[in-house]
């Protein structure tokens, strides 16, 4: 059960994130053909589901090990020079996160001392904007598992 | 301390070290708002606030739409329409490859997707016609730029959003040198496949067999009339446009060529959220680089950095372009779009160079950078498919450079063309 909520977290959530954008940009199409008249709340969810597979997409990317580095220059290093760097650039990155998440989290915090309607749907927008620092932390959590992999294989190659 | 200076030795030195873009990039914007005093919340809100602008849905939905027309089989459709167009000559597949890009380009707004949706079918066609592999895999990685220059094109997208021009104007205006370029392409790839001798053995062109191609892909040539018909004849916006094209290539791919199963939709999905959570999501940590730039008065020093040379609009767009080659070497073109346009176009049009013009002319320096080591992202798909190595396909593909740089220097010294499709339909520009 956990290995499959491991292996399918993020492509599930982030096919329903994008399936909303697609579906809510033709429902927008529909409606101003059918009542000529654009629907605020489409375009509301349109943009909440991207900003949702932005995140989980990026999150995604770090289980997969897909965002894009520039490695010539390590690689063109000795082994050790190698691994310091690569641990270096990820202590860096993961640092990067974790402030995005203590920011977030305060910003988020914020929003909740006052009321915030959006327009189209109508919620409070600290329920869609909580999501940001929980995505940061998904991806914290990411990067620590790819560590932890590592590990388990004996530190063989770079965890790239 | 001199905070553009920090921000660019921060953002060098983690990118060099193996530090993704996109958050080589943040730590830089964090540097510079701690050296500039600014409260850091300002980034925990453009995390939200960078993907507020609605046409940026856009994106997505054209890089989803691409992967699902890919895979629901209208790629064979247009290979095909383009082999009996351009089959019989010398280099026929080769020039076959240019044709198919040019109309694949013309349903999907990236470079690399165009090269993998056309060069997985032509490569191994072309080595086959015993084509060397460098040269085949440079064709499509070459003609694959094209997709950011026909319009729709995610580069343009995200050009427009930084410099508050119109989509439409910038689509129609990438119209007339995406063709132009698409045909220097033919000529180079006809010169080099004369010279070695490559193809040539296809039937000589007939009418019947092109409509009857025509006809059997007619659901493939459909989606560029709904869509680029879609969005001038004002029926849709871009964004929605985009959307349309969602469901009409999960439509086909579905029921009519049969290409898609439920599996391969997923996958297309899965594909779509890594490209967007790589790439699109340097605009939450770069947001409030935007911000620094005005409060630094960069396009101010840079100006000032320029003066003795603003007697020469012309020189000065050579060496930008320049210099956006060098920096597409190694960034990914939408973090070096968003990043420089900030920086470079208040100076360009202050010296009288038009905003559309120098979307499409950044553009076709990017696209350059697509194409050459060691971050080109064509060369690694055109590598992975014709099963050659980055450095052979880099050699390969060093003829079919020529036409890009060609076009570059036509665009800094003879503008008036590039802008004429947007003034017809839009009217002239009011500044």
């Amino acid at each position: 059960m956990l290995s499959i909520l491991d292996r399918y977290f993020e492509d599930v959530l982030c096919t329903i994130s994008l399936a909303v954008v697609a579906g809510s940009v033709m429902v927008q199409v529909i409606l101003r053909f059918v009542f000529t008249s654009a629907s605020a709340w489409a375009e509301e969810t349109a943009v909440f589901g991207m900003i949702f597979a932005v995140y989980l997409g990026a999150s995604l990317a770090v289980r997969e090990r897909a965002h894009i580095r520039i490695t010539m220059l390590v690689h063109a290093l000795p082994r050790p020079m190698q691994v310091a760097c690569i641990v270096l650039a990820d202590a860096a990155w993961f640092g990067f996160v974790w402030f995005m998440v203590h920011q977030t989290v305060l910003f988020t915090q914020l929003l909740f001392e006052v009321t915030y309607i959006t327009p189209g749907l109508g919620i409070e927008q600290r329920w869609v904007q909580i999501f940001i620092p929980a995505g940061f932390v998904l991806m914290a959590f990411r990067m620590l598992q790819v560590y932890w992999r590592w590990g388990r294989s004996g530190w063989k190659g770079l965890p790239l | 301390m001199n905070g553009p200076l920090v921000m660019a030795a921060v953002f060098v030195f983690t990118m060099a070290i193996g530090v993704p873009i996109p958050f080589a990039a943040g730590i830089a914007t964090v540097a510079g708002i701690l050296i500039a005093d600014i409260p850091l919340t300002l980034m925990a809100q453009s995390a939200w606030t960078a993907f507020e602008p609605f046409p940026l849905v856009t994106i997505p939905l054209f890089v989803l739409a691409g992967q699902l027309m890919e895979h629901g089989g209208m790629s064979e459709k247009l290979v095909a329409i383009a082999h009996r167009l351009v089959g019989a000559y010398k280099g026929g597949l080769g020039l076959v490859t240019v044709v198919a890009c040019m109309f694949f380009a013309a349903l999907s707004g990236s470079g690399p997707a165009t090269t993998a949706a056309i060069g997985s079918i032509t490569i191994p066609a072309m080595v086959e016609e015993s084509y060397k592999p460098r040269f085949a895999g440079a064709i499509a990685a070459a003609a694959g730029a094209l997709g950011s220059m026909i319009p729709p094109s995610n580069l343009l997208i995200i050009y427009a959003l930084v410099s508050d021009e119109s989509i439409p104007r910038l689509f129609l205006a990438g119209i007339l040198p995406g063709i132009a370029l698409g045909l220097l392409l033919m000529l180079v790839t006809f010169i080099v496949a004369l010279r070695n001798d490559y193809g040539g053995v296809g039937e000589a062109f007939r009418w019947r067999p092109l409509l009857e191609a025509l006809w059997d892909g007619k659901w493939a040539v459909f989606a560029p009339v709904l869509i680029l018909g879609g969005i001038y004849t004002g029926v849709f916006t871009p964004s929605e446009a985009a959307g349309v094209a969602v469901f009409y290539g999960l439509f086909v791919g579905l029921f009519v060529y049969g290409g898609l199963t439920l599996k391969k939709v997923f996958e297309a999905f899965r594909f779509t959220a890594i490209v967007i959570g790589t790439v699109l999501f340097i605009l939450g940590s770069t947001k409030a680089f935007g911000q620094l730039v005005t409060l630094y008065d960069i396009p101010q020093s840079i100006l000032a950095l320029f003066e003795e040379l603003t007697a020469y609009p012309w020189l000065v767009l050579l060496l930008i372009g320049v210099f956006y080659i060098l920096v597409g070497m190694w960034l990914e073109s939408i973090p070096q779009i968003i990043i420089f346009t900030a920086v470079f176009l208040p100076l360009v049009t202050s010296l009288g160079v038009d905003p559309i013009l120098f979307g499409i002319f950044t553009v076709m320096t990017c696209e350059l950078g697509f194409l050459t080591p060691p971050i080109g992202v064509n060369l690694f798909v055109a590598a992975r498919i014709s099963k050659t190595s980055i450095e052979q396909i880099s050699v390969g593909v060093l003829p079919l450079l020529i036409p890009y740089i060609a076009m570059i220097f036509v665009l800094v010294f003879f503008s008036e063309w590039v802008t004429f499709l947007p003034d017809l339909v839009y009217g002239e520009r009011v500044y």
